[in-house]
């Protein structure tokens, strides 16, 4: 596209071209159109306005017309009454100088003024008096039937459009300012008789002296009568005139009053209230009375256009209005926006089909131009282009650029031809230095491939070493036991994490030491390794105890030898591993601990079991002894005398020989053999039905006040002496248990600290318990602890206090069997476990677990 | 004191020391006394000789104790029971319950005072009928 230099300066001048012809066209358009329409606008706005004016002065002579004719009227009426006043008076002086009585002066003025008439004779006076309420009729020159009478029919109430009393209205201007005008309705003289009621005006003057209302009224309906008519010819005069004016094709004047009649317009005649501008719903003639009182004087709506599109209201149209105040009348003009704006059109058209004539030559012109520029050009285009597809070696050779057209491109010509030319020797030399080039590389290449291939080889085995190494690192370290690895002098050359871990010895601290400088202990260990150098087999040894941060611990050491790389019968060193084993030695040593108690727990129960039948046969057939020993009972008395004696000396015998006493103490025996087996029975008994949710604090709580009553501990251990500290946890949860049992047990733990802490051994000066009780929800137990701080046990103590008839006590202050029992019931009926922390002077801590409900164990 | 006279009681027992403590104790309470070493003597002897209370043993060769006393409750509907056991944790089940025993007519062994034996007997007696009948 407009690749060549030709047809871009074509399309760049024609495009300028374009745009230039066509703004300016376009401007040229708007203006005109524009300008066009304004004056058209102006025109019909400032042809309403003048109409308005017009009209409005019309009118104002009408008015003034009117206004000057009921002036003259007037004047006439008050001239003739003025002269009826003065003949009165002249009448009254008559009487005042004597020469008339006053009655006659009266009746004589009333003749005179009667006689007053003009205009045709249907100018008339009349007098009245001032009576209250209602006046009286002196004299009426045009209906005599009135004089003297009382004016108080109601046919006068017609006065001031208000239906007042007409005299009544007469007297009343007099009274307050001596004459005045009254208008009303009333009959009218002409010389075919009365006519019905017409307007009138009257002038009314005060006689003061005879208070007489002197008055005569004119008819004024034929003032208004004639400025209607003259409206009238006005508005025929309008409409002849409005209907030869026209504004642009169609556009017509019209004139409408206040009350929405159309007075002109060329087709709608009276009422036009009811004509709604169906797009805006509203009534027409509000919308264009309001026009006419907006400061804009025009209104916008959409029409129909009769009567090809009668029922098309689609048809833009502007109406011009202005208000005639004086008349309450509109006058406006109507017309067709598209009508406005045709003649703007029309010049548009034109302007256009100018312009276009205008463009053809101004093309041919540019198409010369560009051509006469280019040409020279595109013959030097060709050469080079022959250049280009035959190339300037040895088939190109007689190739030449064509010289000519303007300075430039005659020198451009030259210029190219120079530089093929020198082009042409270079590309020669290039050629054969090419040649020798080519023949060093290919050896170059062959040397450098090897050693490329050799870097990558060493690269791998170096990377795969290091992986490898990274491994066995981390595998090391990984390891949970504690690792470390010496040489054949006996200096550490390995360390692992874990080794790190437990003794707090950094690994590089750690490196070419000796075991025995870090850990004093290892001493012992050393001959292990020496051993197993010799043996070259791995050797073990277990549980082997230490001391680390002060805490004694168990381990096991295995030694592995470690041979020459070289020489497999060659011992280089070993690795020692250390794994600690203290929890796993606990365990087991509890374990064993249950496991015997298990046993020794069966056998004792297996045991009493059988033993009750046997004291059954004791204790039950001493009973019977006994009875079969009482006097008083016959079957005895008989069985006495058949014998040859009686009960009374064979009891004397057996008191003498103090039987009886010694069946007492076989009973004594057999129920004490019977208590122990009962409590030996206790260790297999199981009752899960009474295991209910018990608060264990309250458990405590209630036992600490039964071993505070018993009477044992009363009396020898002074029990209330000891101090209690509870350390009880804030949200204990609830444990499943027999109360019964778990009182016993905590009864028992209580009164064995009492005894210890204020029994012969004990030197502390404050026993103190010390309560605890928390819970461990993640393991599932409930821990309740009892400690005291008597004595204490040593480690055989310790281990043999859960056995049965195990005591410490003196003998025959207890059975042995209170911790036992309560072992049983604590691991036994409860699931839970029993141990015990205590060493000689630092008391006992009897620790009881008992499962959590709903854990799992 | 209360004669006991007409009262039969079959003591049922496999420990002769046993049984014979218990013979001679009601023995000397004018009670009349029978004695059987298991369950199966125990029923030969039921079926001639009516009894109105068995004292039994639970623990017995052959048929248990409160199986016998099951099998004759319901063969003899107005004998009582008293249980004289060993066995600690020994329940009544709904079975014995039903033939009229309850927890408290079980005595465990070695019982010292063998009065309360007589005791719960005038115990049954006051509830139940005159004894000695049919």
């Amino acid at each position: 596209m407009l690749k060549s230099l030709r047809a871009r300066m074509l399309a760049a001048v024609s495009a300028v071209l374009l745009v230039t012809t066509f703004s300016a066209m376009f401007l040229a358009q708007k203006e005109t159109e524009k300008a066009m329409f304004s004056a058209q606008d102006n025109n019909a706005c400032n042809l309403v306005s003048t109409l308005a004016l017009t009209i409005e002065q019309q009118y104002a002579g009408i008015l003034a017309h009117k206004t000057a004719t009921l002036e003259s009227r007037k004047t006439e009426a008050k001239n003739i009454t003025l002269l009826a006043v003065s003949y009165i008076d002249s009448f009254h002086q008559k009487y005042k100088a004597g020469l008339l009585s006053e009655a006659a002066a009266r009746k004589g003025a009333l003749e005179k003024v009667k006689t007053l008439r003009y205009n045709d004779n249907t100018g008339y006076m009349w007098i009245n008096d001032t009576g209250r309420p209602f006046p009286r009729m002196m004299m009426h020159a045009s209906i005599p039937d009135l004089d003297g009478k009382l004016l108080d029919a109601p046919r006068f109430n017609c006065a001031l459009g208000i239906k007042k009393n007409l005299f009544q209205a007469f007297v009343d201007v007099c009274l307050e300012h001596g004459e005045g005008y009254v208008d009303y309705l009333w009959p009218k003289p002409t010389r075919a008789g009365l006519t019905p009621r017409q307007a009138k005006l009257s002038y009314v003057h005060i006689y003061k002296e005879w208070d007489w209302v002197v008055g005569t009224g004119f008819y004024i309906d034929d003032i208004e009568s004639e400025s209607r008519r003259q409206l009238n010819s006005f508005l025929d005069d309008l409409k002849q005139t409005f209907s030869k004016i026209r504004i642009a094709e169609s556009g017509y004047l019209f004139v409408f009053n206040g009350q929405k009649e159309s007075l002109v317009h060329p087709m709608v005649k009276g009422d036009a209230a009811n004509i709604k501008n169906p797009l805006s719903g509203n009534y027409l003639l509000d919308e264009l009375m309001a026009a006419a009182e907006s400061s804009v004087g025009y209104f916008d709506y959409t029409w129909n256009k009769p009567p090809e599109f009668k029922d098309q209201f689609q048809f833009r149209k502007r109406a011009y209005m202005v208000y005639c105040h004086d008349l309450d009348w509109y006058v406006g003009a109507s017309v067709y926006v598209d009508e406005i704006e045709a003649p703007g059109k029309i010049v548009r058209s034109k302007v256009f089909w100018f312009s276009l004539v205008l463009l053809v030559p101004a093309f041919i012109l540019v198409g010369l131009l560009v051509g006469s520029l280019t040409r020279p050009l595109q013959k030097l285009t060709t050469g080079a282009g022959e250049v280009e597809r035959v190339g300037i070696g040895a088939a190109g050779m007689d190739i030449h650029i064509p010289v000519g057209g303007t300075i430039e491109t005659q020198k451009l010509g030259t210029v190219l031809e120079k530089m093929i030319q020198s082009t042409r020797d270079a590309l020669l030399e290039k050629q054969r230095l090419l040649g020798e080039l080519e023949n060093n590389y290919s050896s170059l290449s062959k040397a450098n491939r090897q050693l490329q291939r050799e870097i990558s080889d060493r690269k791998d085995a170096e990377e795969t070493l290091q992986k490898l190494r990274h491994l066995l690192s981390n595998v090391i370290d990984s390891m949970p036991s504690m690792l470390m690895g010496i040489d054949s002098g006996e200096l550490i050359n390995l360390w692992n994490l874990e080794a790190e871990k437990i003794t707090g010895i950094t690994a590089i601290l750690a490196h070419g030491r000796n075991p025995v400088e870090l850990i004093p202990q290892f001493v012992c260990e050393m001959e292990l390794v020496r051993r197993a150098g010799r043996t070259r087999a791995p050797i073990k040894k277990t549980k082997v105890p230490f001391r680390i941060n002060g805490q004694s611990r168990f381990a096991d050491v295995t030694v592995y030898p470690v041979f020459s790389e070289s020489d497999s019968k060659q011992v280089e060193g070993a690795v020692i591993r250390i794994d600690d084993v203290t929890e796993q030695v606990r365990i087991d040593g509890m374990m064993i601990q249950s496991e015997k108690m298990m046993s020794v727990g069966g056998l004792a129960a297996g045991m009493a079991h059988e033993i009750n039948n046997p004291l059954a046969g004791i204790l039950q057939n001493i009973q019977v002894i006994s009875n079969r020993l009482q006097d008083g009972n016959p079957k005895n008395e008989r069985t006495a005398k058949e014998c040859g004696t009686s009960m009374q000396t064979i009891w004397n015998y057996m008191e003498k020989r103090n039987v009886f006493h010694m069946f007492d103490s076989i009973v004594e025996s057999g129920k004490r053999a019977a208590q122990i087996v009962s409590n030996v029975l206790e260790f297999s008994r199981k009752d899960e039905a009474n295991q209910v949710p018990h608060d264990l604090a309250d458990l405590m709580e209630k036992t600490i006040m039964l071993a505070g009553n018993d009477y044992d501990l009363k009396n020898q251990n002074r029990f209330n002496d000891i101090d209690i500290s509870r350390e009880y946890a804030a949200h204990m949860p609830k444990v499943r248990c027999e109360a019964a049992k778990i009182q016993q047990v905590l009864l028992n733990l209580l009164k064995n600290g009492a005894r210890a802490m204020t029994g012969e051994d004990s030197q502390k000066e404050h026993p103190l318990f010390t309560l605890r009780l928390m819970p461990d929800p993640e393991s599932g137990w409930a821990r309740l602890e009892v400690e005291d701080n008597g004595p204490g046990m040593d480690q055989d103590q310790r281990k043999r206090v859960f056995e049965p008839f195990y005591s410490t006590k003196n003998v025959g202050v207890g059975t042995g069997l209170g911790l036992a029992v309560s072992y049983f019931i604590i691991a036994e009926s409860h699931g839970g476990t029993m141990t015990v922390e205590s060493s000689p002077g630092r008391g006992s801590n009897f620790i009881v677990r008992l499962p959590l409900e709903g854990s799992a164990r | 004191m209360i004669d006991y006279s007409r009262v039969r009681v079959l003591v049922v027992d496999d420990e002769s020391c046993i049984r014979e403590s218990l013979v001679g104790f009601l023995d000397d309470f004018d009670f009349q006394v029978t004695s059987a070493g298991s369950s199966e003597e125990a029923l030969e002897i039921l079926k001639d000789n009516p009894q109105d209370i068995a004292v039994m043993d639970l623990r017995l060769p052959g048929i248990s104790g409160d199986a016998m006393i099951i099998k004759a409750g319901k063969l003899y509907p107005h004998m009582r029971f008293i249980i004289h056991t060993g066995s600690v944790d020994f329940k009544i089940s709904e079975e014995l319950k039903i033939v009229g025993m309850k927890q408290e007519h079980i005595f465990l062994k070695p019982l010292p005072d063998l009065t309360r034996i007589v005791d719960t007997i005038s115990q049954f007696m006051e509830e139940g009928d005159s004894y000695g009948g049919s």
